[in-house]
C-alpha cells in the first residue's frame, strides 16, 4: 500500500508539473495571464518563507535570533545580493542575536 | 537584475552555472531532506518511502504522504500530499512562456525537476536572456544536482533514524528562499503579492496541510490585483 500511496502522489505531481507545460499555452498565453501567474508564484514562495520561518521561530529562544536574521536577509535580497551574501547576513544577525541574549541573560 | 551569479552566456558552461548556483540550496535542504528520511525510517518498507524523494520530488507533500501512510489513512495522504503540490501547477505555467521552444524530451524530463528552489533559480536565469539551450543546460545541471542530493540526504535521514540530532538549521532554507524574491519585491504588485501572502501564511500556520499555502497563494494574488487597481 506504501508504493501505491507514492506511486499515486508521484504521478499526480508529476501531472501538476507537466500538464500546463503542453495544454496551457492557449490559455496562459495572454499577458494578463502570465502576470496573475508571476504574482501567484511570489506569492507561493512568499508563503514558503513565512511558514518556513515561523517554524523555525517556534521556541521562544529561536524567536529573536530567527525573526532578526530573516530581517538582514531580506535586506540583502531585495538590494540584489547573491544567495551566498543573503545567507552570510542571515548568519551573521542570527549569530548576533544569541550571542547579544547570552550576554543579556 | 539577477541575484545569483551564473557564468558567462557561453553555452557548455551553463551546465557547470546551474549546479554551482545549486550548491547553496543543498546546503539549504540538507537539514530537511534529513528530517524527512527520519520519518522514512519510522514506517513498515523504508524503501517504499525513499521512493518518494524521486517519485514526488516535494519535501512538504512527501511528508504529508508518510504522516498521512503512518496514520494508516492512505486515501488521505494522497489527498493531502497532492494539495501540498498544487503550487507546482503555478510554477509549471509560469515556466510555460520560457520553455514554449524547448523539444519536447526537454519539457517531459524538466517537469520532474520543477520545485521551488529550481523553478525560481531557472526563471532568473531565463531572465538574464540566456538562450533556450543554455537554459536546458543550466534547468538539468541545476535540477539534476539537486534531485541526487535530496534523494542521496533522504536515504542518509532514513540511516540516521531517530538519532537524527536537533540541529536548527531549518532557517537556511526560508532564507536561501529569501535571495531568490529579492528582487521580485521591488515590483508595487509583487510586493503586495508577497506581503499579502506570507502574513495569511502566518495566519493559518495551523490549517490542515495544503490549504493554508493555497489560502496565501489566493490573498497575495488578490492584493497584486487590488495594488495595480489603486496604482492606476
Amino acid at each position: 500500500m506504501i508504493w501505491a500511496v507514492m506511486i499515486a502522489v508521484g504521478v499526480g505531481s508529476y501531472l501538476l508539473r507537466v500538464l500546463p507545460l503542453f495544454v496551457g499555452g492557449k490559455y496562459l498565453g495572454s499577458p494578463r495571464a502570465e502576470r496573475i501567474i508571476a504574482q501567484a508564484g511570489t506569492a507561493a514562495l512568499a508563503a514558503l518563507i513565512a511558514s518556513g520561518l515561523h517554524r523555525s521561530a517556534s521556541t521562544t529562544t529561536d524567536f529573536a535570533p530567527t525573526w532578526l536574521s530573516a530581517a538582514a536577509a531580506l535586506t540583502v535580497a531585495v538590494r540584489g545580493g547573491s544567495m551566498q551574501r543573503v545567507l552570510a547576513a542571515g548568519a551573521l544577525a542570527y549569530a548576533a542575536a544569541w550571542a547579544a541574549m547570552a550576554l543579556i541573560g | 537584475m539577477s541575484t545569483v551569479a551564473f557564468a558567462p552566456s557561453t553555452e557548455r558552461p551553463s551546465i557547470f552555472a546551474g549546479v554551482r548556483s545549486m550548491a547553496p540550496m543543498m546546503v539549504a535542504y540538507t537539514p530537511y531532506a534529513l528530517v524527512i528520511g527520519s520519518a522514512v525510517a519510522r514506517i513498515d518498507d523504508p524503501v517504499a518511502g525513499w521512493s518518494g524523494s524521486w517519485l514526488i520530488y516535494g519535501g512538504s507533500a512527501h511528508l504529508a504522504a508518510l504522516k498521512g501512510i503512518g496514520d494508516g489513512a492512505f486515501a488521505m495522504a494522497i489527498a493531502v500530499a497532492l494539495l501540498v503540490n498544487a503550487r507546482l501547477l503555478l510554477y509549471s505555467a509560469s515556466i510555460a512562456p520560457r520553455w514554449r521552444e524547448q523539444p519536447v524530451w526537454f519539457r517531459l524530463l524538466g517537469a520532474a525537476f520543477l520545485i521551488d528552489p529550481t523553478w525560481a533559480l531557472a526563471d532568473q536565469h531565463a531572465a538574464t536572456g540566456a538562450s533556450p539551450e543554455a537554459q536546458r543546460r543550466f534547468f538539468l545541471g541545476a535540477g539534476i544536482t539537486l534531485g541526487v542530493w535530496w534523494s542521496a540526504m533522504i536515504a542518509a535521514g532514513a540511516m540516521i533514524g531517530d538519532r537524527l540530532p536537533h540541529v536548527g538549521l531549518e532557517l537556511v532554507a526560508p532564507i536561501c528562499l529569501m535571495s531568490l524574491i529579492g528582487t521580485r519585491v521591488r515590483d508595487r504588485s509583487n510586493r503586495w503579492a508577497a506581503v499579502a501572502a506570507a502574513a495569511t501564511a502566518l495566519l493559518t500556520s495551523h490549517a490542515p496541510a495544503g490549504t493554508g499555502l493555497m489560502a496565501a497563494i489566493a490573498a497575495g494574488v488578490v492584493a497584486a490585483h487590488v495594488s495595480g487597481r489603486w496604482s492606476r
